[in-house]
């Protein structure tokens, strides 16, 4: 029933065919080869593991796990220098389980408050109608589509909202960072 | 090209740097909606080796705001500074304006704690326990302080628990406990399904064990009474993490089920194709043209029905 075989093929095609285009997204976006080499080889894996059917778009689909990838890539590098920066604390006060996040201390606590109070103060400094469509988006749920109708504005309007919401929100989370070293993801 | 002075070029790298992070956030922006320019996203980061460090900035602030809870992201509710004449539309926002009121904003507060996620993206949320949860597009888990018992209150979530922690996830009236494994819950108007990539986990109703599900099986339960265990392919539990729902050899009511989280109303099989099974993936998009996708796969088609939609088999041309 499933015309499923030549489908099949087909995103393995689309994959063989945008290799050059994935492999030098990954590379801008990582800015190493290495990694952007890894990370496609990653995408080779889901695509055989996972035996992926027909799909609608492959370009896109392929983009975006290439994106997705990368990300968590990046999550892995600030995860592993987090690490090691905890370790380094551990050694300095002596502690027996050098593991890292097990708990919510209350310097994590803290920051989450602070962060929190950040979000709320950078939505509503923000223009009015950036904050709408981000509060739709993350309250509401709701896609960029839907916003768009509700707002009798253009996709690309809710764009733009979304990224002027977005740069903001990433302005204060960077000044409510943490008071010490621990998170240091902003590098 | 004309030389410029120590201070403008100072000047100017602050702008730029301002700069990269707006056009960062533009691209983090399109990139979350349906038409990436992903050649252009390309060109973009290859302009300059900071923008991809700018972008990286984004990604994590983006992980910060998912972690962060939800009544972060409502309106302060007594602002008398506030200017009057922004509205702020519809029944949704009057409710979130009456949660606002009703729950107490304390982040350090023990009670449960709410993560929802947007309906276009999925999120990433590490819980108390340590376990790792993906939520799915628009789903929304509770969470007690202890991050061990979990109520799925809406779509899907995948849980990762490595070491010693034990979850208990609720889903309508199905318990699921984990054994240490890699799980997902899904809930949809058709009932609950829970697909196992790796390990074990127990699943009961109302104190009674129903079934064990192993790695690379799914159960579904339909309604109060029906609970099937089926093969899936344990790389395939959970695919919506990868923007699809994938498949092999599925019976199609397990589809529609999955349909149904997305586009919010029930989509059934007509019995006539209730043994069709699929297999193949289906790209989610903003959920509203699962059906249309499925169609160009199967001889189905997707009509009013009494309850919702029907999948009806298409006619012969």
């Amino acid at each position: 029933m499933p015309p499923q075989p030549p489908a099949v093929s087909g995103l393995q095609a689309a994959y063989a065919q945008l290799k050059p285009q994935l492999l030098r997204f990954l590379v801008a976006r990582l800015r190493s080869k290495e990694d952007a080499e890894d990370v496609l080889q990653d995408v080779a894996l889901k695509l055989l593991n996972a035996q992926v059917g027909p799909i609608a778009h492959p370009e896109s689909y392929l983009f975006r796990m290439a994106h997705n990838l990368a990300n968590d890539r990046l999550r892995g590098r600030v995860r592993r220098e987090r690490r090691e920066e905890a370790y380094a604390d551990e050694a300095c006060q002596g502690a027996a389980h050098p593991h890292v996040d097990q708990q919510p201390s209350a310097e994590a606590v803290l920051i989450a408050r602070e962060r929190a109070a950040a979000i709320m103060a950078a939505l509503e400094d923000m223009p009015p109608a950036a904050a709408r469509a981000f509060r739709m988006h993350r309250l509401e749920g709701l896609g960029h589509g839907e916003i768009a109708k509700r707002l009798g504005i253009s996709k690309s309007g809710v764009e733009k909202h979304m990224a002027v919401a977005l740069r903001s929100l990433v302005r204060a989370l960077r000044t409510a960072g943490p008071a010490k070293g621990g998170v240091s993801d902003e590098e | 090209m004309k030389s410029k002075g120590p201070t403008v070029a100072d000047a100017q790298r602050n702008t730029t740097e301002s700069d990269r992070l707006d056009a960062a956030c533009l691209w983090a922006a399109r990139a979350s909606g349906e038409d990436m320019d992903w050649a252009g996203f390309t060109a973009w980061l290859e302009a300059d080796p900071r923008n991809a460090a700018a972008y990286d900035q984004v990604v994590l602030a983006q992980d910060r705001l998912a972690a962060a809870p939800a009544s972060s992201f409502r309106p302060r509710v007594l602002r008398p500074r506030r200017r009057l004449g922004w509205s702020v539309g519809g029944a949704a926002a009057a409710a979130a304006l009456a949660a606002a009121i009703l729950l107490p904003v304390r982040a350090s507060d023990p009670a449960p704690v709410t993560y929802s996620a947007a309906p276009d993206a999925t999120r990433q949320v590490m819980l108390a326990s340590g376990a790792q949860v993906t939520l799915d597009r628009g789903a929304q888990i509770v969470a007690d302080a202890t991050g061990l018992r979990i109520d799925l209150t809406r779509g899907a979530a995948y849980f990762a628990v490595d070491g010693k922690a034990r979850l208990a996830v609720a889903a309508g009236d199905l318990l699921v406990r984990d054994l240490g494994t890699r799980f997902d819950v899904a809930r949809s108007p058709t009932g609950v399904s829970v697909g196992v990539s790796q390990g074990r986990v127990a699943v009961s109703r109302r104190g009674v064990e129903l079934a064990q599900v192993a790695a690379g099986q799914r159960l579904t339960a339909a309604g109060s009474a029906r609970v099937v265990v089926s093969p899936v392919a344990a790389a395939d539990v959970a695919s919506w993490r990868d923007g699809v729902l994938r498949y092999q050899d599925a019976p199609l009511s397990v589809v529609a089920a999955d349909i149904s989280r997305y586009s919010g109303r029930m989509v059934t099989p007509d019995p006539r194709v209730a043994d069709l099974r699929f297999s193949g993936a289906l790209e989610i998009g903003d959920g509203s043209r699962l059906v249309e996708r499925l169609e160009q796969f199967l001889p189905v088609v997707g009509q009013p029905g009494d309850a919702g939609e029907v999948l009806a088999p298409r006619r012969p041309r």
